[in-house]
């Protein structure tokens, strides 16, 4: 039996991944240093990677805990504004992308490997973020989409840090990004394949689930950490809407909970073990008027969750990441791009419809020679565990690999601002997902100019 | 079968590669630069590399606090070269412990713009330490001071307090601090660092964390080895061990903090002291003679150090430039020095700065000029006015200069040579900045028949400038666009009223070395002009008090 689903579906989940590798907005925030002096090589492996003083400001809501943290230290033509934009030159690679046939437009599409290249703009990043008052702390980053030049916000949040005194307690209300192993915002592959990771938004073909990892969610969180940030925990709850403004999804709220324990091992810098999961509910149907769905009238939520462990090992200049990750999702969720599906509406499921169920493994590797040379690459699979209706063969559809190699140069390392030269080389194999059934590569090669100021 | 052990093959060759990896990394934790290899040790290598990706933009390449962003910071970043240290375990003057050093770096420095570093590891910490160490030609010719015993905490009393707070008034505390502890005493606005820079004094009620630290531990270590580099003296030699403790208890009733103390002293309606009356009141009448504290020994705090006596200087001279204190006579009820001019050197524009000269007791020197004592950055070489010129300071009114006696003798009974570290030091101050700095080569300290006598052998001509500062009694010489090249920078004396002579550089350019002389009694002052450049200070009892 196999699955088809319209072309559309296909199209969409591309363009999910084309879209998604162009909208990060990688939070290395000049202002910051700036603000206080210290090159970025002080908070950043290379930047935007973070090192453990980096994630300790950060944690500690953008303060160095040394009570001069207040814009009231600072001069007052400080203004703590940053921008980061990465015009490119990039080539596209997909494979066995089904096309009218050229010769014969009326007649039966064909295979094709479609290829393109050219200059590119990433969009632009506004990065402003700091203290309001000891022990409250904001960011906010506007972004500039490249292609339409609408304005979104990717993080507005504002946080209340060491509350009673103590790290443990900080509470940040707002847009913002989960508490994760490897941070999205901050990754060190720019390119359409590599610049996303597999384990935040792979779900199987036909799943109609939305919540993606690395989209900034809507919500509150209640973070905690020791002094030397070894020990860290992070508890949020945030809108069922993937960050989307306005509401116009269901009505429910996710939760997540991510622990980790980090500690020293000599020379060789701070290794670190971690869990996190997260659950939450989607809704299936929409209440509508005149057929037409009424926004935030979301009903039928069915579950999902997403369960992790991760180690971060660090063996001096050398660091590698693991992350393995669970997830799940539910009948209707999982076969929700079929047509009907909803859970007021069972009869609509295929027979053998079931949950899914994928795993997801990362390796991230990187060499930070020194912090104007930087080497990753990075290996991601997923694998599905059990398709959305059982008996589906082949049992490895949709199965995906990907692989990212890079490096980034820095030619100048100060307080006042960043440039980085960064080459890219990413590919993804997914199987038998074509729309004759066969295995698609999909590869981008990126070069340009990353800057901030 | 075949994937498994070509995956197994794969893992373990990884796993093997692993500690080569590691092995073969030269930079620490954090670091990532790769460093010369040099004549650097294994753990200087690292820290170098840790020191290029934390500290260079603040603390600078050369170590001299002048980094990217050093003009902008205030305070201002560390000069390593000229190795003072704030925060230090071991007496006034010498150098912290290794541990001293990496305590400051995990802990950072509250009110400034140095963070705690405790993300980094132990590892790195020790690193960045050694490589610090390659700043100063001190650190291969001193050894760390032997770190202050801190006797057990004992348990705050009622009695405890009270006496704590006697200490705070007997010893002067307010003149910085205020009578209630707020930084806002009389000296406060006209506090300089080791660089001349203004500081703040610090402010009780702001906080419960202080530069060195949090503990009442750490609080007992601040006064007993002083801050270095800032105008807070070490009180050792004038506070018993116990009563350090007293005092301990007594500041911590003033911080917003719940502690035994505050509730003893809440129950006890202690009220801010009055520095008008008691024994720090006397500070506070008016008189002539009386223009300063009495130079007591037991009475006083010991010199902070080299570095401390700059602010110190700047500090107390400072008001002497208000208009209203050039008239004659004594400073009234100001605590700051008289600072008398030698009726026999005209103050014309060339030699004002230069002649500066004053009373090493608490006499006041009545009738005297009040010129401004110059700052160091002030300060300009004179050499053409160098011959015949004298400095001198005198008890009961300025004494007339003395000219140098022809058959002057010096018979050094401390007498310093240079050392290839510090041909060091020069080449830092004076190749590498491209500075034809002076250099204080050598410095004899002379018994003689009613006094002692100071030699400072200069490698060209050079006018110092003359000063005395209280509390503690001290004379003071600084000589203008001198780097010293002396491995030793503590010279202790022990009789004839001088405790001391210290040797310390500003890190500023052109660079200003500063000669301080600790005295135990007022003595009276003069500086005459040597051979060869050199430059002698008499040292004499002053009337009254031998």
């Amino acid at each position: 039996m196999a699955l088809r689903f319209p072309r559309s579906v296909w199209a969409a989940i591309l363009l999910a991944f084309v879209v998604v590798g162009s909208l990060r907005n990688a939070v290395a925030i000049p202002a910051f240093a700036r603000k206080y002096g210290l090159p970025c090589s002080a908070c950043h492996e290379a930047w935007p990677k973070l090192n453990s003083f980096g994630q300790t400001f950060k944690d500690n809501g953008y303060q160095l805990m040394n009570d001069r943290d207040e814009p009231i230290w600072q001069n007052p033509s400080y203004w703590p504004i940053a921008m980061r934009v990465t015009p490119h030159w990039h080539y596209e690679s997909a494979g066995h992308q089904t096309v009218d046939n050229p010769a014969d437009p009326t007649g039966l599409p064909i295979d094709k490997t479609i290829n393109t290249s050219g200059f590119d703009l990433t969009g632009i990043d506004i990065l402003t973020g700091g203290t309001l008052a000891k022990n409250i702390s904001f960011l906010l980053v506007p972004s500039i989409e490249s292609d339409s030049g609408t304005v979104g916000f990717e993080s507005a949040n504002v946080r209340f840090d060491n509350l009673h005194g103590s790290p443990w307690l900080n509470v940040k209300f707002g847009k913002f990004e989960l508490d994760g192993p490897l941070s999205e915002k901050r990754m060190m592959s720019f390119s359409n394949v590599g610049g996303s990771y597999l384990y935040f938004h792979f779900v199987p073909l036909g799943d109609t689930n939305d919540f993606t990892f690395g989209e900034n969610q809507l919500g509150v969180e209640l973070m905690g950490h020791s002094l030397d940030d070894h020990t860290r925990f992070a508890l949020s709850m945030v809108s069922s809407t993937n960050g989307n403004l306005g509401l116009a999804g269901g009505r429910s709220y996710d939760g997540y909970v991510h622990v980790s324990q980090g500690f020293m091992a000599g020379n060789l810098g701070l290794q670190r073990v971690g869990a996190y999961f997260l659950s939450g509910m989607r809704p299936t149907f929409f209440l509508t008027s005149g057929g037409e769905p009424i926004p935030g009238t979301g009903q039928g939520n069915r579950s999902f969750y997403r369960a992790g462990a991760y180690a971060s090992i660090y063996l001096g200049r050398f660091d590698v990441t693991g992350v393995f990750q669970r997830a799940s999702d539910n009948v209707f969720l999982a076969n929700g791009g079929l047509p009907g599906v909803a859970a007021n509406n069972p009869g609509a499921l295929p027979a053998g419809a079931q949950g899914a169920m994928w795993d997801t493994g990362t390796i991230e590797a990187h060499y930070t020679y020194s912090p104007k040379l930087f080497f990753l690459t990075r290996y991601e699979l997923a694998r599905m565990r059990r398709q959305p209706v059982a008996g589906f063969a082949p049992s490895d559809f949709g199965n995906a690999d990907v692989v990212t190699v890079g490096y980034r140069y820095y030619p100048f390392m100060h307080s006042r601002a960043g440039l980085a030269w960064h080459q890219e080389f990413a590919t993804e194999l997914t199987k038998h997902t074509s729309d004759t059934g066969l295995n698609q590569r999909t590869s981008s090669y990126f070069m340009g100019f990353d800057f901030a100021f | 079968m075949q994937t498994v052990n070509r995956w197994t093959l794969l893992g373990s060759l990884l796993l093997s590669l692993a500690p080569v990896l590691a092995h073969g990394q030269n930079s620490g934790t954090g670091s990532g630069y790769h460093t010369p290899r040099g004549n650097f040790t294994a753990a200087e290598q690292r820290g170098h590399g840790i020191y290029l990706r934390y500290c260079v933009g603040c603390h600078g390449v050369l170590g001299d606090g002048e980094g990217e962003t050093g003009p902008y910071i205030d305070p201002k970043p560390r000069n390593f070269i000229a190795a003072t240290f704030r925060c230090r375990s071991t007496p006034t003057g010498t150098l912290p412990t290794d541990q001293d050093l990496e305590s400051t770096i995990e802990r950072g420095i509250v009110n400034s713009n140095m963070p705690s570093w405790r993300p980094t590891s132990v590892q790195d910490r020790r690193d960045l330490v050694a490589y610090i160490k390659t700043f100063s030609p001190r650190w291969k010719t001193e050894k760390p001071g032997t770190p202050i015993e801190i006797p057990a905490e004992p348990e705050v009393t009622a009695e405890r307090i009270k006496s704590g707070q006697a200490l705070f008034q007997k010893l002067e505390c307010w003149k910085c601090h205020g009578a209630e502890g707020r930084g806002n005493g009389p000296s406060a606005e006209t506090l300089t660092d080791d660089q001349n820079r203004p500081i703040k004094a610090f402010n009780f009620h702001d906080g419960t964390r202080f530069k060195c630290g949090s503990t009442d531990r750490d609080l007992y270590k601040i006064f007993m080895t002083g801050l270095d580099g800032t105008p807070m003296p070490s009180f050792a030699d004038n506070v018993k061990p116990d009563e350090a403790w007293d005092l301990v208890f007594y500041l911590r009733t003033l911080q917003p903090m719940h502690t035994k103390a505050k509730a003893i002293a809440e129950q006890l309606g202690l009220r801010p002291i009055n520095p008008g009356a008691g024994p720090g009141g006397q500070a506070q009448e008016k008189g002539e003679g009386e223009s300063a504290p009495r130079v007591s020994e037991g009475a006083l705090p010991r010199a902070s150090s080299q570095a401390a006596e700059v602010q110190s200087a700047s500090t107390e001279s400072k008001p002497s430039v208000a208009p209203d204190s050039g008239s004659t006579g004594a400073q009234g009820n100001s605590p700051n020095p008289v600072v008398a001019q030698s009726p026999e050197v005209q103050p014309t524009p060339e030699a004002k700065p230069a002649v500066a000269a004053g009373s090493g007791g608490a006499e006041g020197g009545t009738g005297a000029v009040n010129p401004p004592a110059a700052q160091p950055s002030q300060a300009e070489p004179a050499p053409e006015s160098t011959p015949g010129a004298t400095v001198t300071g005198g008890g009961k009114g300025a004494s007339s200069a003395v000219n140098p006696p022809a058959d002057l003798t010096v018979r050094p009974t401390s007498r310093l040579s240079r050392t290839p570290a510090a041909n060091h030091t020069a080449q830092r101050l004076s190749t590498i900045r491209r500075l034809p700095a002076v250099e204080l080569r050598q410095l004899a300290v002379t018994d003689k028949p009613g006094g002692l006598s100071i030699e400072l052998m200069l490698s060209g001509p050079v006018l110092p400038q003359l000063s005395k500062l209280d509390s503690p009694g001290r004379v003071v010489m600084d000589l203008p666009n001198t780097v010293t090249v002396m491995p030793q920078h503590r010279i202790a004396v022990g009789k004839d009223g001088a405790k001391a002579v210290r040797v310390g550089m500003d890190g500023q350019v052109p660079p200003t070395t500063r000669v301080v002389v600790d005295l135990t009694r007022p003595l009276t002052y003069e500086m005459v002009p040597g051979s060869d450049n050199s430059w002698i200070l008499e040292l004499r009892a002053a009337p009254g008090n031998k």
